[in-house]
Parts: structure tokens; C-alpha cells; sequence
């Protein structure tokens, strides 16, 4: 059993600031086994982001205030029951619920704004593995899931009530089923397949998907130490999420399929070398990928997702395709572990009503990313870690113009703004360095413990957390990120018995 | 404790966006026809998105991106009229224009070339009877607006504004100035008298306070395009926010081309009897 809560919200109050954020969340879980046949598991898992955000009136004398609360809860049981039959045969029963929803709560003299959303699946699959003989095996099943989703629920009364009613988008219920087959086997001595097919369905009020979705691996055995390897799988998926395109919230909204909103499908080809160079334990991997999505959902311009509760007349579909190059290099024994890895990756997306219908980049096409994490044995009780982490920035849309027309009413103007292209600017590069020390206790010991010290975000470079107008001194303005935390020393001390 | 002054110390600083594309200056239009005076176009050019805020001198906008030096031209089937250049980007003049007709605009100058737009003159709808006050809630005092009009016998839209008005009014608050603003079509009631009272809304007024309220016959592009401005007021910044290509009925430009004629009424509040 494990629990947590930040405490970064409290060590900011005593010194007389505010940050109204914390998180907590609770893990638990009973594991079974009540014949040597048998394992079963019982799991729960519950979390929360809370933000209570108060802002008093200047007046101290008046009453005004401004609350606003916002929370993100998300809970999960699972039941998991494996079982050895005879004939080298496994199956696995899992039995799952999971639920998320949001809460926001604003309140302002005698206006409440109340915000609800909430999504909770209910689902059970089953699995059945046999190995046939010591060339091939093979996998079936099916899965269920029940998804119940209230996207989006706006409570509205006194003031504001006036200018925003009471609204809920209609709640929907999915019911979705699949079958699955995979046989996985080798062929003479050098190769090693897979294939398999899963025909999944969803059922939405008096609508009807089916997909067959086809996959299948090939791994050929060059030598001892080098292999090459060849997939392909098509996916599909009746449960879109709608976000923004252009800020990020937690509030984004699950939607199912309906006659109107078609499944998202797509199709990916991978193809990779792997090489061991074993008298030195290192692994490497180059992995080239291509994925093509179609029926990706999108939504009109001009839409406003916050509070609005009818906006499936305002969802549009389009298609993608991202493909890559990933270079992983691995160290697993010495005195110096660790990897090192390279995406180089691009994505593109197309909607007919976005962007004049020309193919634009996805929000997060993010060209390079690379990690390294190095891990070095000093003694047999030090090591020394470090960690660098590089990603290049996401996309966004700027307003790059602006033009002046009169107020409706002639009683002044009004600056318009004029976006550039969609996603046409990469944000800020983010990487941060880290490194640390372990000092482990001797192991002739009976408890065995670790301390853990080192700076995190070592030459202090922001995350960026958001995007800013600020002024110049010229009058002018300029776009920047803020970071949240900069460079943070910490201790640990941890100890096991 | 510790942890706690080492985060508020170690803040890092902003990291800069760069990069950002350039908008090619555009010829932008907007026009009114005023209620016993005619009609005015104002010709601007478009600036760059970082080059003004809210809290830039109004009067010093509009004359850096006034254009003056424009021919700007409006006709129709039987009649074409040149505008006299009234100075600061605004031209006008004419005043005998014919309801339901439909006029072309032209403009053109030599930065930019000739655009040009079309649109109809749609027929004048005014309060029958309005009257404004304050009324007094737990909180606030709210400016309370009654109304009647009669709606023409055809498909119609309408824009009803409600702004503060001060004979002394800082400029600064005539640029993105905070306007009340209703929008309505006439399914429900098409051809018939409308009346109706509202609460002017997350404004506070005072005894003594003036108010100018209007209403306007629109056409359906502009109620959708005003209607687009509106609903994007709930983002949380138009720089951060989703992005919108509001539309424009200028071929090669930017705002613009009405001829709506405003019912404009000024009330000085006081309170309910």
C-alpha cells in the first residue's frame, strides 16, 4: 500500500506565499495465490490535482471575493486472475473499472459557474495462451468495455446565469466488443514471426463500427549478435479525445463515436537493427517507423470548448502521418551503465476546414528528442548518476497581426487579431541536466538503506509551463515562456528490509 | 523550509519565442452609415501583432495606420460616388443611399493596390419604445434596459450595444472598449413586435452615469462574424487561445464593408422609481 501528497503547497505558506496546488494519491494492492495454479491480484488506485485559487477584493471592507476551485480525480480497480492450466496453457481473466472526471467550481458575489465532466469505463477481458509445440504458440480472447461519458455539464445561476444557461452535453453510453488471435512461432532457425487479428466493434446508440485490425512482426536473425526486424499493425479507436490546439488543459473532453463522428483509425510499418556487442554489454537499436491516421478529430475555428455543450456539430475529422528514426544505445553491466537515445520524428496533420485545407504540423511535432542517462560505479557503496534530457519545442499558432476596426457601436475601436499559419512557430527547446550521488549502506548489513543527493535542473533552465505577452521598453511587446522550477537540490534517504 | 527558499530563489528566467513570421501589411476596411450625416469608410493598414497592446494611445493608432492618400469609390447599378478624404484614414460623404440595393466599394492606393467588397444596404429598425435605469442587487448596481421594436416581415439580424458614454471619456478606454453586446435573429418572433428587458452585465453603474444603447439591422456574415468575436471572449487570452481567421468580406483586405444603420439612444442612469 502507497500514499503521497505534495507538500510544496505548505513549505510556500510558511514563508508567506500562496500556491494553491497540491496533489495526493493512494495505491493498493492484494495479491493472492490460492493454489499453485492460481495468482490473483486486487488493485485500487485513486488520485487528485486540487487547485483552490481565492482572490480577495483590494477593499478589505467589502465582501467581494473571487473563488475558483478546480480538481481532477482519477480512480481504478482492477481484478486480475491467472491461472496454469494443464497442456502449457495460461489464462488470464482482468476485470477492470475506471473512472475520471473534473470538477470546477467558480464563484463570484452571486454568480456560480459550476463545470463537470466525467467519464467511466467498466470492461473485463480475457486471455488464453497455449504453446502448441517449440516452434509456435498462440494467444486468444475477447474484451468488453462499457464506456459511460458525460463530456461536458455547465451549472449556471444568478448573474452570469443571464448570459450563460444551464447546459449539459447529452451523455452517451458505448458499448465496445472485440475478438483477438495471435500466433507467434519461428521458422527454421533464423526467423521469428507474428501475426495476428483482433475485429473490433462499437455499438453507440443505433450505430454500428466494425474494424478488423491485422498485425503482423518478422524478426531475422542476421548472426549472433544482430538482428533485423519488420512490423506492421492497424489500429483503430471509437473514443476521441478533443483538446485544444493551442493550450493545454486538463480539461479535455472524452467523446465517443457517434453516426456523426466516425472511429479514428491508423496504420504504422516499422522497420529495425539490433546489434549486441556482448563482450562490452552494449545493445544498440535503430528503429525507423511510418504511421498514417485517418479520421482524426478536430474542430472548427472559432470554437469555443469551455463552455460549450453542443459541440459535436462542431467536430471535424481529418488525417495525419508522423515517421521517425530512433537510435537507442544500452549499457547494462560495468562500472559505467546507462543509455543513451535519439528520436529524430516529424508529424503532420490535414483537416479541409483548417488552415485553408493545407497539411500543417501537428502541435506536438517535436523534431529532435534525445536522453541520456549514465549511471557510474565509484566504489562498490558510490555511484554517481546523471541525467540530460533535450526536446525540442512544440507548435503554436501566434497572433502575428493585428488591424483595427470601430466598436459595433462607433464608442471606440477594437484591435483584431490575425493568427499566423497553423502551428507555424516551434516553441522553446527544452533540456535540463541532472546529477547525483548514492551512498549505499554496507551490505553485511541487516537493513539495507541509500542516500541519495544531487541537483536536479543543475544550470537552471526553464520548463516551460505556459506563453506570456510582456512589454518592451519601446512600447512593443515580446512572447515568452516562464518556467516553473528552476534548479532544485535534493536528499533522499531510503531504506528496505 | 529549506526547499522552500531554494524554489523561490531559483525561479529561472523566461525563455524567449523566436522566429515569429511577419504578417504582410494588409489595406483594412471598416464602414458605418450614421444616422443623419452618411456614410464614413475608415482605410487602415494592418501592424504587427507585438507592436500594440491595450494600453496604446488610441489617437496615436489610428494615425500611425491611417491611410490618407486612398481613392475610395462606391457605387452601384445607377450611381458611383467618390468620398471626400475627411483626413485620418477616414473618407465619406454621400447620403443618398438606396435600401436593399447592393454597393460596391472600392479602394485603392498605391502601397497597396486596389481591393474591393460588396454589400447591401439593409433597411433602417429602430427601438419603438426604450427606456434605461439602475437597478440595485445584493452585490451590484446593474444598468436595466427595456425595449420594443418592430421586426420587419423578412429574415433579419440584430446587434443591440450597450456601452459607457462620457462626454470627458478617456481615450484609453476607447480602444477595446468594454461594450455590452447582444446578438439576436428573429425566428421566434419574424414580423412581429419584440420587447424585452436585460441586465447589463459585469458592469457596475452609478446614479448619474451615461450609457448609449443601439440597435442595429445586420446582415448574416456580420452577425456571424460579431457573434465569432463574442463567443472567443471566454478564451483566456486571443495570444494564447485558440486560433480564428475571422472573416472578412474585403477581397484582398481585411475588416469590414457595412451599411448598417445604428438606432443610437444616450441615457443618463438613475434609479428605478
Amino acid at each position: 500500500m502507497a500514499a503521497r501528497r505534495t507538500y510544496i503547497d505548505k513549505v510556500v505558506s510558511a514563508l508567506g506565499e500562496s500556491l494553491p496546488y497540491y496533489f495526493y494519491d493512494i495505491n493498493t494492492k492484494i495479491i493472492l495465490k490460492p493454489t499453485q495454479h492460481d495468482h490473483i491480484e486486487i488493485g485500487h488506485y485513486s488520485g487528485q490535482d486540487v487547485l483552490n485559487f481565492v482572490r480577495e477584493a483590494r477593499d478589505t471592507s467589502s465582501n467581494f471575493r473571487f473563488t475558483s476551485d478546480f480538481t481532477i480525480a482519477n480512480s481504478t480497480q482492477t481484478f486480475l486472475w491467472k491461472r496454469k492450466w494443464k497442456n502449457q496453457t495460461n489464462a488470464v481473466l482482468n476485470v477492470y473499472r475506471t473512472r475520471f472526471n473534473y470538477a470546477i467550481r467558480n464563484q463570484f458575489e452571486d454568480s456560480r459557474l459550476f463545470t463537470d465532466s466525467d467519464i467511466t469505463d467498466w470492461g473485463a477481458k480475457y486471455t488464453l495462451q497455449k504453446t502448441v509445440n517449440n516452434k509456435w504458440e498462440y494467444t486468444t480472447g475477447w474484451e468488453t468495455a462499457r464506456h459511460a461519458v458525460s463530456p461536458n455539464v455547465i451549472s449556471t445561476s444568478g448573474e452570469i446565469a443571464q448570459l450563460l444557461e444551464s447546459s449539459a452535453t447529452r451523455a452517451q453510453t458505448s458499448l465496445e466488443n472485440s475478438l483477438f488471435f495471435q500466433a507467434d512461432g519461428r521458422w527454421k532457425e533464423k526467423w521469428q514471426w507474428s501475426a495476428g487479428i483482433r475485429v473490433s466493434t462499437a455499438w453507440v446508440d443505433n450505430t454500428f463500427y466494425s474494424n478488423p485490425e491485422p498485425r503482423l512482426a518478422i524478426r531475422y536473425t542476421l548472426n549472433e549478435t544482430a538482428a533485423l526486424k519488420a512490423s506492421y499493425s492497424r489500429m483503430a479507436q471509437y473514443l476521441h479525445r478533443v483538446s485544444s490546439a493551442a493550450v493545454a488543459f486538463p480539461t479535455d473532453i472524452w467523446y465517443p463515436v457517434t453516426e456523426q463522428v466516425k472511429p479514428q483509425t491508423a496504420d504504422q510499418l516499422t522497420l529495425a537493427y539490433t546489434k549486441k556487442l556482448t563482450e562490452k554489454n552494449i545493445y544498440l537499436s535503430v528503429e525507423t517507423y511510418y504511421k498514417s491516421m485517418q479520421r482524426l478529430i478536430g474542430y472548427r475555428e472559432g470554437t469555443n470548448l469551455f463552455l460549450n455543450t453542443d459541440f459535436e456539430q462542431q467536430l471535424i475529422q481529418g488525417k495525419g502521418n508522423a515517421y521517425g528514426l530512433e537510435l537507442l544505445i544500452k549499457k547494462e553491466a560495468g562500472k559505467l551503465t546507462g543509455w543513451i537515445a535519439y528520436t529524430l520524428s516529424r508529424a503532420t496533420r490535414q483537416f479541409d476546414e483548417l488552415n485553408n485545407g493545407e497539411t500543417f504540423l501537428a502541435r506536438y511535432d517535436r523534431r529532435h528528442n534525445g536522453s541520456a542517462v549514465l549511471n557510474y560505479a565509484l566504489t562498490k557503496r558510490i555511484s554517481l548518476s546523471s541525467v540530460f534530457e533535450f526536446i525540442s519545442g512544440s507548435r503554436f499558432t501566434p497572433v502575428i497581426g493585428q488591424y483595427v476596426v470601430p466598436a459595433p457601436n462607433l464608442g471606440g475601436v477594437q484591435l483584431i487579431p490575425v493568427y499566423a499559419p497553423v502551428n507555424s512557430v516551434k516553441l522553446a527547446d527544452t533540456h535540463r541536466l541532472d546529477v547525483g550521488v548514492k551512498l549505499f549502506s554496507k551490505p553485511s548489513k541487516r537493513y539495507k538503506s541509500e542516500w541519495y543527493i544531487g541537483v536536479y535542473n543543475v544550470y537552471n533552465r526553464a520548463t516551460p509551463i505556459g506563453i506570456n505577452i510582456e512589454p518592451n521598453d519601446d512600447g512593443s511587446f515580446r512572447y515568452e515562456q516562464p518556467g516553473l522550477f528552476g534548479t532544485i537540490p535534493f536528499i533522499s534517504y531510503g531504506i528496505s528490509f | 523550509m529549506l526547499m522552500g527558499v531554494v524554489y523561490l530563489g531559483c525561479i529561472p528566467e523566461p525563455l524567449p519565442i523566436e522566429n515569429l513570421p511577419k504578417l504582410t501589411p494588409k489595406l483594412v476596411v471598416s464602414s458605418q452609415v450614421l444616422p443623419g450625416v452618411g456614410l464614413v469608410v475608415l482605410v487602415t493598414r494592418s501592424i504587427g501583432a507585438l507592436d500594440a497592446g491595450e494600453n496604446a494611445n488610441p489617437e496615436e493608432l489610428i494615425a500611425q495606420i491611417a491611410i490618407t492618400d486612398a481613392t475610395v469609390v462606391i457605387s452601384n447599378t445607377t450611381n458611383r460616388d467618390t468620398l471626400l478624404n475627411l483626413g485620418n484614414g477616414f473618407y465619406g460623404g454621400i447620403t443618398n443611399l438606396q435600401e436593399s440595393a447592393i454597393y460596391e466599394l472600392q479602394i485603392e492606393n498605391n502601397e497597396f493596390g486596389k481591393v474591393n467588397a460588396f454589400t447591401t444596404l439593409l433597411p433602417f429598425v429602430g427601438f419603438e419604445e426604450i427606456s434605461a435605469d439602475i437597478i440595485y442587487n445584493e452585490f451590484d448596481s446593474l444598468a436595466r434596459i427595456r425595449y420594443t421594436f418592430n421586426d420587419p416581415p423578412t429574415e433579419n439580424f440584430y446587434m443591440i450595444n450597450v456601452q459607457r458614454y462620457s462626454a470627458t471619456q478617456q481615450l484609453t478606454s476607447l480602444l477595446n472598449p468594454r461594450i455590452y453586446t447582444k446578438l439576436m435573429d428573429d425566428k421566434e418572433f419574424n414580423g412581429q413586435t419584440y420587447s424585452e428587458t436585460f441586465n447589463v452585465l459585469f458592469q457596475e453603474f452609478l446614479p448619474g452615469d451615461s450609457i448609449a444603447v443601439s440597435l442595429t439591422n445586420i446582415s448574416q456574415p456580420y452577425y456571424n462574424y460579431v457573434k465569432l468575436r463574442n463567443d472567443s471572449r471566454f478564451g483566456f487570452s486571443e495570444f494564447a487561445s485558440e486560433p480564428i481567421n475571422f472573416p472578412t468580406n474585403v477581397k484582398g483586405g481585411l475588416g469590414w464593408f457595412t451599411l448598417h444603420t445604428p438606432d443610437i439612444r444616450l441615457f443618463e442612469l438613475q434609479e428605478d422609481q
